[in-house]
């Protein structure tokens, strides 16, 4: 009783985090709409005016189109996390991995590049829908890709990749340089605990290539639906 | 050509009105409201729209609602949606309730003109 009301009292918690963050993104985005309209008014303003000091005037036009870019990028980052924060509204979905992959991996790149690592990605195309927790499994691939960017050193990859094959779905996670980061055994917490319990609520397959193997991988099994 | 002339209804005030200066700088005749129900009393008396752009995501009345409304009374008038998320936040739906189009915020002022043409286009050849 006590472990049912904790899982409930859990899944509220994650949910009121999502909402929480939904939110936010809308009033993010708010903002990006109005410097949007503001410096696009600047520009068509810019446009009309006669000036004789052309130096001037294409000094705006670039300080408006570099306002322009950043407002599509950080629309884009936006969208990727109203999108993440709506996976938390239920715990059972249809869902494309590849597209949840690569909402996550828009939000953690950052992170690896921090450390010098890059994620590479190459995801199969035309990859069916399955029904999971999608939150749950954003969560284990937010978990691998941690553990592997603590263990890699700079100047690494990570690839991730996406298969289909006879019905069944392989996420893989790789990494080849620099071997010798790669720990002896997987962290030494308990990280490694709750990945195998978190795949094995979600009724997934996870399994590691030995320690020091080239490429180190660690691969999600999914069956598609 | 005919004036076009718009009504935006969007509870973000500079938001509404750079985009308003921006349109009559495109020779479009554009009021503005701040809310859903001011919009709708508005709507025959202060204003006349051909078109009305409108935020789906407003806290006195949802634009959905507004939507529902403007389509009972005044069927003739295209209504274009402005959305933060598309699909997922009910834009979609919004087509099925008679909104002409979404577009998403950040507005692309190209994107927007052309489907102004194209909703103004729709009402006039209307029966």
């Amino acid at each position: 009783m006590r472990m049912k009301l904790e899982n409930t009292l859990r899944d509220r918690q994650l949910a009121s985090v999502g909402k929480l963050l939904a939110g936010y993104t809308h009033e993010l985005k708010n903002h990006l709409a109005i410097i949007n309209e503001s410096s696009g008014l600047m520009a068509d303003l810019l446009g009309m005016t006669e000036s004789e000091d052309e130096q001037t005037r294409v000094r705006f036009k670039k300080i408006i189109n570099t306002i322009g870019e950043r407002i599509r990028e950080a629309n884009g980052m936006a969208n990727h996390l109203n999108s993440f924060a709506h996976r938390m509204d239920t715990s059972l979905s249809s869902f494309n991995v590849n597209d949840l992959l690569i909402e996550e991996l828009a939000l953690i790149d950052r992170v690896a590049r921090l450390k010098n690592i890059r994620l590479k990605v190459n995801l199969q195309d035309n990859i069916p829908p399955i029904t999971n927790n999608p939150s749950l499994f954003q969560f284990i691939i937010f978990m691998i890709i941690q553990e592997l960017t603590n263990s890699l050193a700079a100047g690494s990859v990570i690839e991730i990749s996406s298969h289909i094959n006879d019905q069944i779905i392989r996420v893989c996670l790789s990494s080849t340089e620099p071997l010798d980061t790669i720990p002896e055994s997987p962290e030494p917490d308990n990280s490694d605990e709750v990945l195998q319990f978190v795949a094995a609520k979600m009724n997934i397959g996870l399994n590691r290539t030995p320690p020091g193997s080239d490429p180190y991988q660690i691969i999600l099994t999914l069956p598609s639906t | 050509m005919d004036e076009i002339k718009l009504l935006i209804v969007d509870d973000e005030v500079e938001f509404a009105s750079a985009l308003a200066e921006r349109l009559e700088l495109r020779n479009y005749h554009v009021d503005t409201a701040n809310s859903g129900t001011e919009a709708l009393k508005g709507l025959g008396s202060t204003y006349f729209p051909d078109i009305i752009l409108l935020d789906l995501r407003m806290p006195d009345m949802s634009g959905f609602d507004v939507l529902v409304k403007i389509k009972e009374k005044h069927p003739a008038i295209e209504v274009i949606m402005l959305t933060g998320h598309g699909a997922s936040s009910g834009g979609s739906s919004s087509l099925e309730k008679g909104a002409f189009a979404f577009i998403m915020k950040p507005v692309n002022i190209c994107d927007l003109t052309k489907k102004i043409q194209e909703a103004y286009k729709n009402r006039t050849s209307a029966p």
